[in-house]
């Protein structure tokens, strides 16, 4: 299975999906102008990876700011990662904000409310 | 160009030091969003404030691309340029956006209904509803997730404020504020 990589936009944050590492890597901003376009990709990626391995795999997402649309996605994805982690796939997300940025912080935590899967809220030091 | 004077004159008095009227591309939104939060993130204090301005035009620039029945040109075969107005400003050490569009008459009802509905809920109701909203699957054929007026609602500092003014038999032209 290849990597998923796409480089970051104004609009839209860099991915790097690495299945050897069991990594899975966003990072930057994300309110695309089509939230289904550039999901669909993302969430073709993770149905063949996650129906393969079973090895503890890590996420770490780093997303100052998104709009609603990516976040019905973003959920989207972490619920798949959610019903892996119901098949005793060891899961685990890290959510990254800046110190201060609370507006980030509650986002991560809204997630993570909704999750049973590992989710920890890791604050960046500015 | 004394209209456009006259123009300046009143957005000034009303504390809106950014307007923009007319079609209404992701590019514009873009632009304006960018420009708005970099002279925030520099003149504000608290830095996250030039953030959540932005998050609440990013909303509300979409809810006009959304629901403006005022259709300036096919830009592409999917998509139609929506135009609406915009404004930013502050008053009262506030900040607050403004948003106008045409809309259908027959769409006036649902729309107040859907203000009214959110303005009676509390930030605890409204995260629930944010939440529940957001398990629902996107509508892929028009893009559109329904979270975005609910998230301007949990986001903004007072209730909304709305106005609907007819125009003719079938359009009216649909105001909304929101106070950061």
């Amino acid at each position: 299975m290849n990597s998923l990589e796409i480089a970051a936009t104004n609009t839209t944050p860099e991915v790097l999906f690495d299945p050897n590492m069991n990594l899975l890597i966003m990072n930057g901003e994300l309110y695309p102008e089509n939230a289904t376009a550039f999901f669909s990709p993302l969430i073709n990626w993770l149905e063949g990876f996650l129906g393969k391995k079973n090895e503890p795999i890590t996420c770490n997402i780093n997303i100052p700011y998104f709009n609603t649309s990516s976040s019905k996605y973003l959920m989207h994805i972490f619920e798949m990662l959610n019903r892996a982690h119901k098949k005793e796939k060891k899961i685990i997300i890290n959510w990254y904000y800046e110190e201060g940025d609370e507006m980030s912080m509650e986002c991560g935590e809204e997630f993570q409310e909704d999750l049973d899967l590992q989710f920890e809220l890791v604050e960046k030091k500015s | 160009m004394s209209n456009l004077l006259t123009l300046k004159k009143e957005l000034e008095k009303g504390g809106i030091n950014l307007c923009y009227c007319g079609p209404i591309s992701y590019d514009v939104l873009e632009a304006i969003g960018k420009n708005i939060r970099e002279r925030l993130e520099k003149e504000e204090k608290n830095q996250y404030v030039g953030k959540k301005v932005f998050g609440l035009f990013v909303e509300a620039v979409q809810n006009i691309k959304d629901y403006s029945d005022e259709i300036m040109a096919e830009e592409t075969q999917v998509t139609s340029l929506k135009s609406g107005i915009i404004t930013i400003g502050k008053k009262d050490n506030k900040f607050f956006i403004e948003t106008g569009n045409i809309v259908n008459n027959e769409k006036k009802d649902s729309l107040v209904e859907q203000i009214k509905k959110l303005n009676s809920m509390t930030k605890e109701e409204l995260k629930v509803l944010y939440k529940i909203e957001r398990q629902k699957p996107i509508d892929e054929s028009t893009g559109r997730g329904g979270l975005g007026l609910i998230d301007i609602a949990r986001k903004s500092s007072e209730k909304l404020e709305y106005d609907i003014t007819a125009i003719d038999s079938q359009n009216s032209f649909y105001l909304l504020r929101i106070s950061i």
